[in-house]
């Protein structure tokens, strides 16, 4: 485990800079420490996270309140299970996963109960409304499993490495879900700019 | 053409549809981590099985070192005994019971004590009563005694003339 990150910065006269160097604790180590019961290395680890996890699930979910639920549900699980994490996984990968999981359980307990989804787009900051709103329709109209490899690796930036374990699927099936996730994207884009 | 269609989709993906967690997550969060008992880390359990199997296998190693010592000790009493006969089957060598040079050649070195007579056992005296005691000797070690005894002749031969140069010749001119 790497002990910590160091970043060569100008030289500044922040608290938090020294020397021109800034540490910055890897998230193994934070996680470390968290696990030893450190709970501020938990909540960097925390603040870290919950943007990229909340998108994850609010993409996956389609619903604010469920991606609430399943980021709040799955930090505490990671919170209780970090005492038995091995770290023979990047906790990264971990804690994705765990959310991933979360989201999967709240869509099959959607289809079980055939339970009507709320979405709320996100706010978006950029581009234009109806643009933005065109592509996550688009995205929520994909069928979940090329919607979450969407997700995972173009939203949330995970390589397709990663995503296949975060997704407990094979790489070469994130790849294909991936290509061709984009590729009814486009055609669904295409069909509504024309006129 | 299609992969740069993709490419846009995947960064319009990545503007557009990257959302920002509600503000209270974090505290929420942080106040169900801190209601919840801190983490104990658990150890792994220990496993007596590798330590007792090393164990196991350090004692047959010792074990098996303090027979082969034990053993070892056994031959080098034998080969004390043997060396002295073979001292005796020397002495009988240089009154005239000549060791022939190459009688023993190295293919038809016994590996092992025989109880089968060997050419050696001639040499080492077996007509003189020697040839029972002499087989205890290890074959190994019966051979290279017979070898030095069988090549003493050859080699002083061999290297005369150069101690006869160096001026420490046994020979007089």
């Amino acid at each position: 485990v790497q002990d910590a990150l160091t970043v060569a910065l100008p030289r500044l006269s922040a608290p938090w800079a020294y020397h021109g160097r800034v540490q910055i604790a890897s998230d193994e180590v934070l996680a470390k420490r968290a696990s030893e019961g450190d709970e501020s290395a938990f909540e960097e680890l925390v603040v870290r996270y919950q943007d990229r996890l909340y998108t994850l699930a609010l993409r996956i979910t389609l619903s604010d309140a469920d991606a609430y639920d399943c980021v709040q549900e799955g930090l505490v699980a990671a919170w209780r299970g970090l005492a038995s994490f091995r770290f023979d996984a990047r906790f990264s990968t971990w804690i994705h996963r765990i959310v991933v999981r979360k989201a999967y359980d709240v869509l099959e307990r959607r289809a079980r109960t055939a339970e009507p989804v709320f979405e709320v787009p996100a706010v978006s900051v950029d581009s234009p409304a109806d643009a933005r709103l065109d592509l996550l329709s688009a995205l929520a109209q994909l069928e979940p499993e090329f919607r979450v490899v969407a997700v995972a690796c173009d939203v949330v930036g995970l390589s397709m490495d990663e995503a296949a374990l975060v997704l407990e699927l094979p790489a070469g099936t994130v790849k294909s879900r991936l290509h061709r996730a984009r590729a009814r994207l486009a055609e669904a884009l295409q069909a509504e700019a024309a006129p | 053409m299609t992969g740069d269609r993709h490419d846009e989709i995947a960064a319009r993906l990545r503007e557009e549809a990257a959302a920002r967690a509600p503000e209270r997550l974090r505290a929420d969060v942080m106040l169900q981590v801190r209601a919840e008992p801190r983490p104990r880390r658990i150890r792994p359990r220990r496993s007596y099985r590798r330590p007792l199997g090393s164990l196991v296998a350090a004692a047959c190693i010792v074990a098996a070192a303090a027979v082969s010592v034990t053993r070892l000790d056994a031959i080098g009493g034998g080969s004390g005994s043997g060396a002295s006969i073979a001292r005796q089957a020397a002495l009988g060598a240089s009154r005239g019971q000549a060791i022939e040079p190459g009688r023993a050649p190295l293919s038809s070195m016994p590996p092992h004590r025989d109880k089968a007579p060997s050419p050696n056992q001639s040499v080492l005296g077996a007509e003189n009563g020697f040839g029972d005691a002499a087989n205890s000797v290890p074959g190994p070690l019966r051979y290279a005694y017979v070898q030095r005894a069988a090549l003493a002749a050859p080699l002083r031969a061999a290297f005369a003339p150069l101690e006869l140069r160096q001026g420490r010749g046994t020979h007089s001119p």
